[in-house]
């Protein structure tokens, strides 16, 4: 029975600062500050806090160490909350670091769950211009960021490799008087990796991200292309890579599909056979042609859930046995829990990342804010198309409707259930989310797929954090990389 | 065309509406709309709140979780109210200082 509480705290010392709290079935109850700072008290120990009686030295040292509680009119919590805070947003005043080039629809691969819609290689109508690509370059180096990503994506960028290096080649000839740091990145199933490319990417730095979905039949299930050889073309890319460029120079991602279920711990074993000590545990998107197949193919966010908690009991023995393996959104979440510097995530952030975060530029001229709004453009929905590098100047396209309507209505400071949630410092907005599966951008959060999901993270890093020492040293380390 | 019959709720709360202000139930109320729709109407000093369960088997608990919430979300109510001032002199500290909130903002 919970205890009752009474409704106004005692005259004395002490106040309260902001802070917020989820119980747990266990009786504790997590506590968080306004930085995310979080402590977990017994139920007692609870009451103590709400009432302000806190008589044991311990627990008052506790919450006034994290911020919950101060002595009355203490002024150094608030300056430090304040720097705290404003470390954490800081990403708003140098918006925009990273830009998507679409540079083709084009694919030979015809994957079930591919998030965009891809074009046979023959189509070559669906490929970026370089008058659109000059454009883009234009629009990226208008956002006041430090710091450019240029990340190509498909369709299959290699099939349009003159558009990746008129881009690249542009935006190094402007950053010799912009003077930003570039980085640049093909998104690419490496099916058609060859010298050139690698010349190239040498020449320029690029490095590579592709799509490793596990075990070869996994993959090849997931993913096929005529030859039904992706994941040999795959695992032999990432060898001429590495052995051209350097280990470091490629990563890779798994999506989670129906057929992954019950196959976390094989496809773990497959990233550390192919040397990768980073592992994406991945679910299906609910965007462009994945939308469609998801009927057939999709699963319950129960089952994703059940595959992560395995996923990660599995990292952490791996870990424990010297096997130093990293779930990368589990770190993500970790570095925002434990952590205020910037995590570079755009999905997992308030305001939303969208706009914010990162701008993509499609073939055919239109800019979004996210990908998977261009995803669901292609689809028919244009809600997330902030206007056309042809049309639209840099402050049309940034402060147009499109952006600001869906970032304010989805932020999680005045979201209903958000503003009031213990975890919404570590949480995010994803307005395209919820807009592709409920119809705005808010979403309802207890029936949000979104919420359960983060907040099975949550709490199952949470709990493995407060119990489980070897875990705990771990997750530091994976929250300070 | 008569009125549809109306829906008879599966279960009613009766609250007192100066303890339980109605804002306080529907942030409660909202966090298990997954599971139970609320009605809330105020009368006076009492608050009702009709309750309709989406799978009557879950009633129950719904009921136990809601009436739990409540009173979790008084408290909550009254750490908003408390801090208000000391959340506001935060931000403005914050973002006085990242020339996000300049005098033309």
């Amino acid at each position: 029975m919970r205890q009752r509480l009474t409704l106004e705290p005692a005259p004395g010392p002490l106040e309260h600062l902001p802070f917020r709290f989820e119980r747990w079935a266990d009786g504790r109850v997590l506590v968080t500050n306004m930085v995310g700072e979080h402590v977990f008290l017994s139920g007692e120990e609870f009451v103590a806090l709400a009432e302000l009686r806190i008589e044991d030295p311990a627990l008052h040292r506790r919450l006034r160490a994290k911020h919950i509680i101060r002595q009355r009119g203490e002024k150094l919590p608030v300056e430090l909350l304040a720097l705290k805070y404003q470390t954490q947003h800081h990403r708003l005043a140098d918006f925009t670091g990273l830009h998507m080039f679409v540079v083709t629809l084009r694919c030979e691969h015809s994957c079930n769950y591919c998030q965009v819609s891809r074009r046979t290689v023959n189509r070559t109508e669906f490929d970026m211009s370089p008058d659109t690509a000059r454009a883009a370059v234009d629009a990226a180096f208008r956002s006041p960021s430090p710091q450019l990503k240029f990340e190509f994506q498909g369709g299959e960028p290699l099939l349009n490799m003159e558009i990746v290096q008129l881009v690249t080649e542009e935006a190094q000839r402007r950053n010799a008087t912009e003077g930003r740091r570039l980085a640049f990145v093909i998104a690419s199933n490496l099916a058609l990796l060859d010298d050139d490319v690698l010349d190239f990417a040498d020449k320029h730095d690029v490095y590579f991200s592709t799509s490793l979905d596990g075990p070869q039949e996994l993959h090849n299930r997931n993913r096929p292309r005529p030859g039904r050889d992706s994941w040999e073309r795959a695992i032999s890319g990432v060898a001429r890579i590495r052995e051209r460029l350097g280990h470091h120079r490629v990563s890779a991602l798994m999506t989670t599909t129906a057929a992954s279920l019950g196959r976390v711990r094989d496809i773990i074993d497959c990233y550390l056979e192919q040397g990768f000590r980073d592992v994406f545990l991945r679910p299906l998107s609910p965007y462009g042609f994945a939308l469609r197949q998801r009927q057939r193919r999709g699963y319950d966010m129960t089952a994703w859930i059940d595959f992560y908690t395995e996923g990660m009991d599995y990292i952490l023995e791996l870990n424990a046995q010297g096997v130093p393996v990293v779930e990368t959104y589990s770190a993500l979440v970790l570095k925002k829990m434990l952590t205020n510097a910037p995590h570079g995530y755009v999905d997992l952030t308030s305001p939303a990342g969208i706009g914010i975060g990162a701008l993509v530029y499609n073939y055919d001229g239109a800019v979004y804010a996210s990908d998977e709004g261009r995803m669901l453009a292609e689809n028919g929905d244009t809600t997330f198309r902030l206007g056309h590098l042809a049309h639209d100047s840099y402050e049309t396209l940034m402060t147009g409707a499109a952006l600001l309507d869906p970032l304010e209505e989805s932020y999680t400071g005045s979201a209903p259930q958000c503003s009031d949630c213990a975890f919404e410092r570590w949480c995010g907005a994803d307005p395209v989310f919820h807009h592709a599966t409920v119809g705005d951008p808010l979403g309802r959060k207890p029936e949000s797929a979104f919420c359960r999901r983060n907040t099975a993270v949550f709490r199952y890093l949470l709990d493995r954090y407060a119990v489980d020492p070897r875990a705990r040293e771990i997750f530091r380390a994976w929250a300070a990389r | 065309m008569p009125d549809p019959t109306p829906i008879q709720p599966d279960a009613v709360l009766t609250l007192d509406a100066v303890a339980h202000p109605a804002d306080v139930v529907q942030r409660a109320a909202y966090r298990f709309s997954d599971v139970i729709t609320v009605e809330v109407c105020r009368d006076g000093d009492i608050l009702t709140c009709k309750v309709y369960a989406r799978d009557s088997n879950c009633l129950g608990t719904a009921l136990h979780d809601l009436r739990a919430e409540i009173v979790d979300q008084v408290l909550r109510a009254r750490i908003r109210d408390e801090t208000q001032g000391v959340r506001n002199l935060v931000l403005a500290v914050a973002f006085s200082r990242t020339g996000l909130a300049g005098p033309e903002a």
